[in-house]
């Protein structure tokens, strides 16, 4: 009689089959007999007429006696299913209505999703209800239960409209002042009647979340100068945790779940501040402690770093900023990074792209030495400064000791080559590989701090070459020592000479001089440019160097005339009076405007000053500008200039600003020429060391050695073409063509 | 400028002494090290010596120019040297000999000096610069008490002017 037989095997009767699965409602249509279908077609009308109706009836005698019968023939399986059939359809017709009139419903939105999903409640009620008058046993209840919620889920959760319409009543009510929370209740429970408990939680989870983080972005966003957690804690415990306990019902959810919450919220606020926070250092310390331990997963740690990389790429490493601002926000990245992560492995990420950059930087290097010498209040690194005068507790980095008990190994989630830098100067220093281009900008800084001493007072300098030593080592600084010890020698011989020398000429008294060691002064100590002085200077020099001569037997000094400073008192006929301190050139282009006019000659040409005191054109220019700006000199036509003795004698227009401007476009012009000019010195040492030892030599020749030995550093080595290299040399005075190549000039 | 370092070796040897040498460094190193101290020595520009390579494809020969020092028989006279330098330098001295006809007490006939610098208190601190310097300062002080040309020792005490004579016969400017 069975149809669910395999030929391979013995036929199973129904009575064995139901025994095993008492639920089952494998029996077919065809074998029900004439009157269990009768009952059951009762039975499904008493369904129907319950399911349309809201009245309760109890089901009459017929429809109970038809149960009786249809349980006592095992069809209560049977009927379970076609019960939950109707429902399924009943529900789905029902809903598929509703799509429609849901849409331009928008007005009344909350009290519809309301009373939508309060009908969802009563139905299931009324669908229980009826399942239990149907007299089902215990587990076929509970089948149907199931069943019913997992119809009820599906309609909830398929329908987008309804489901966004949820979230958004709880976005707006959940945490609002005013009522309407009655409604927030109804649905919760709904929808845990329905078994949707956990789908309910992560409504309100999510809504509480963006809640949180709008609250922390309102209320601490760019507020990074008190720790908010205190206020944030008092506030998630009480305003945040007696609303959200009526909602939640889970075991696992408390107070501490909850602070855990807003903690992570704001480490996603500050995280996207990072970049400004760390700007604001030290200003933001207290968010940063803060941060320090609300920051608690991998997961955060790694999105700070990358997040600060990406704002650090965006803002501050491009060719925009300025090199002492991205310095200044290494410096702060340092210091608040290693607040945030002591053990310094997100520092170590982090500064990697700042590090890299500055190394491609040109002017790095010369702005962290300014930085670490000039303690002046104008220096905008002057942290550097401070943090060498505080050098004292410096300790020089050890190499892994093997005895070292205190050793500790790298953490964990360190890069490979992971280097803990936490001395500010150290950290600066280590991103270039080689320290001499540290030592040949020290040299330099010396160079132009000692020679512009007036008084060789060099205590100040004595102080910063022994911190500086401190840091890069003893050796390194042999040819400073040198420096330093030349100024202290100089006062003592200058000293000495001045005792000897006759004060009864008194001009003898207005000359000093610092004496340098020729070859280990950087070549800034050196001047490019030499120019005769006048004769009253130059014959106080001279009797200074016969002096010297005789106090230091065997040595000559060799005047650097460009180099040093003058003090001058200028009087003019309109009883202007002014004081300057300038360079020898420009003292020397006044005084010889000076003395001419005591021969009454009046105006100078250029070329008649470059003669008189054998100066360039370019550094007579640069000196006559100077002065014109400072209205000494006039220009009355093009390259002729005089004393401008009365202030009168300025046309308005010139009075007003042409002066100014001729001043202006002249320098212009001379600083290109100095620039091009400054470039061509660095290869002429080269072409005369090869021209004086190798004699004659060819463009070709001389132009490869070139490319060959001028040094390449600072990204400036040879860079002249052929062409340019044959015009420099053809227009150089101190080269000759000679046959096929060029010879030095015979001076 | 202290300039004391011209004193001859007791052994007047011509020969380069071949002493054995204990740790060959590359020819990267030498011709780097090289490289660097003409970029020391063409940028301080002492007055007075200059040296520079022969070659753009050898930094290993150099030629060097020395002006004699005032107050002393060699004032305003100039004087051309070769520097051979091996792949050892600087833990061997540069072979230095002079190509310029040279009349001096510490030079002979073909050339070669005899300088303790440059022979057994040879240093790898020293470089071009302090060879070339040596080399101006032996000019005008040098070591009478082992000479290799004896007549110019013994005419330098006794004789400065017909040593003057006699270095002049054998000097030849050059361009």
């Amino acid at each position: 009689m069975m149809t669910l037989s395999s030929s391979h095997q013995r036929p199973i009767d129904t009575a064995t089959l139901l025994n095993i699965f008492p639920n089952c409602s494998i029996i077919q249509e065809d074998y029900v007999p004439q009157s269990l279908n009768n009952d059951l077609n009762h039975i499904i009308e008493f369904i129907n007429y319950g399911l349309s109706h809201e009245i309760r009836d109890q089901p009459n005698n017929r429809v109970k006696q038809a149960l009786k019968s249809l349980f006592s023939n095992n069809m209560g399986g049977k009927l379970l299913d076609i019960y939950i059939d109707m429902i399924r359809q009943k529900v789905c017709h029902n809903n598929g209505g509703d799509d429609d009139h849901d849409d331009h419903d928008g007005d009344d939105d909350s009290s519809s999703i309301v009373s939508t999903v309060r009908t969802i409640g009563l139905n299931k009620d009324k669908f229980l209800h009826i399942a239990k008058q149907l007299q089902f046993n215990y587990i076929q209840i509970q089948i149907f239960e199931r069943s019913c919620n997992s119809v009820f889920q599906t309609i909830i959760q398929k329908n987008n409209y309804l489901s966004n319409q949820i979230s958004n009543l709880f976005k707006n009510k959940l945490f609002s002042k005013n009522d309407g929370k009655e409604d927030l209740l109804i649905i919760k429970s709904t929808l845990q009647y329905i078994g949707l408990k956990q789908h309910m939680n992560e409504i309100i989870i999510n809504v509480s979340i963006n809640y949180i983080y709008n609250f922390i972005n309102h209320n601490f966003g760019s507020r990074w100068e008190e720790p908010s957690m205190n206020i944030l804690a008092n506030w998630s415990s009480s305003v945040l945790y007696p609303t959200l306990t009526n909602f939640i019902t889970s075991d696992e959810f408390n107070i501490e779940i909850l602070n855990q919450l807003v903690k992570n919220e704001l480490v996603k606020l500050r995280t996207k501040e990072a970049f400004d926070i760390i700007v604001d250092y030290p200003d933001s310390l207290a968010t940063l402690k803060e941060l320090k331990y609300c920051i608690t997963t991998q997961k955060q740690r790694q999105h700070l770093v990358n997040t600060f990389i990406d704002s650090c790429n965006k803002r501050l490493l491009h060719a925009g900023a300025n090199t002492i601002d991205i310095i200044k926000c290494y410096l702060s990245t340092i210091k608040s990074f290693l607040i945030i992560d002591p053990r310094g492995v997100l520092l170590d990420k982090v500064c990697r792209p700042i590090r890299s950059y500055l190394k491609d930087r040109d002017d790095t290097i010369e702005k962290i030495v300014h930085g670490l010498l000039d303690d002046s209040e104008d220096n905008e690194l002057n942290d550097l400064a401070q943090e060498l005068r505080n050098s004292n507790d410096y300790i020089t980095p050890k190499i892994d000791d093997l005895n070292d008990l205190n050793w500790t190994p790298d953490p964990i989630d360190a890069l490979p080559d992971f280097r803990k830098g936490n001395d500010l100067i150290e950290s600066l220093i280590s991103i270039f590989d080689s320290k001499d281009i540290f030592i040949s900008e020290f040299m330099d800084v010396f160079c132009s701090d000692l020679l512009n001493l007036t008084d060789y007072n060099v205590t100040d300098a004595l102080l910063k070459l022994e911190l500086l030593k401190l840091r890069f080592g003893e050796r390194e600084f042999n040819s400073l020592d040198v420096m330093v010890k030349d100024l202290i020698e100089s006062k003592r011989i200058d000293h000495t000479i001045h005792l000897e020398l006759d004060e009864r000429n008194k001009d003898n008294g207005i000359f000093h001089s610092t004496v340098l060691s020729y070859l280990y002064w950087p070549n800034g100590a050196k001047s490019e440019e030499e120019f005769v002085l006048p004769t009253q200077l130059n014959n106080i020099f001279t009797n200074y160097c016969s002096h010297f001569e005789k106090l230091k037997q065997g040595r000559k000094l060799k005047l650097f005339s460009n180099k040093g400073n003058v003090e001058l008192d200028l009087e003019f006929d309109d009883n202007r009076k002014f004081t300057f301190n300038v360079s020898p050139d420009k003292a020397s282009i006044i005084h010889l405007f000076s003395s001419k006019e005591q021969e009454n000659i009046k105006e100078l040409s250029i070329d008649e000053i470059m003669n008189e005191l054998q100066m360039s054109e370019l550094l007579a220019k640069r000196a006559i500008a100077f002065w014109i700006k400072n209205q000494i000199l006039l220009e009355t036509k093009s390259g002729h200039y005089k004393i401008l003795n009365s202030l009168d004698e300025l046309s308005e227009k010139e009075k007003v600003g042409g002066t100014i401007n001729n001043y202006y476009s002249t320098e212009v012009g001379i600083k290109a020429d100095a620039e091009e000019e400054a470039v061509k010195l660095k290869y002429w040492p080269f072409i005369e060391g090869m021209l004086k030892n190798l004699g004659n030599m060819e463009l070709t020749k001389i132009h490869s050695f070139l490319k060959m030995v001028v040094p390449k550093d600072n990204g400036n080595g040879y860079n002249l073409s052929e062409k340019q290299l044959k015009e420099y040399l053809d227009n150089e005075v101190k080269v000759e063509i000679d046959g096929n190549g060029y010879k030095l000039a015979k001076r | 400028m202290s300039t004391t370092l011209a004193s001859s070796s007791s052994s007047a040897s011509q020969n380069k002494s071949q002493s054995n040498s204990t740790s060959i460094p590359d020819g990267q190193s030498v011709t780097k090290r090289l490289q660097t101290e003409l970029v020391q020595l063409m940028m301080s520009s002492t007055p007075g010596i200059s040296a520079f390579p022969e070659s753009d494809s050898n930094l290993l020969n150099w030629q060097g120019t020395i002006e004699g020092p005032s107050n002393t028989p060699y004032e305003n006279l100039k004087f051309k040297i070769s520097l051979n330098f091996n792949s050892n330098y600087p833990y061997e001295a540069p072979l230095v000999k002079f190509i310029s006809p040279m009349w001096h007490p510490n030079v002979d006939m073909s050339g070669n000096i005899c300088l303790d610098i440059l022979k057994d208190k040879w240093s790898a601190v020293y470089n071009v610069q302090t060879i070339l310097l040596s080399l101006q300062s032996l000019l005008g002080e040098p070591n009478n008490k082992s000479p290799l040309n004896a007549q110019a020792a013994q005419l330098w005490d006794e004789d400065p002017t017909e040593y003057k004579r006699l270095l002049m016969l054998r000097y030849e400017e050059f361009e």
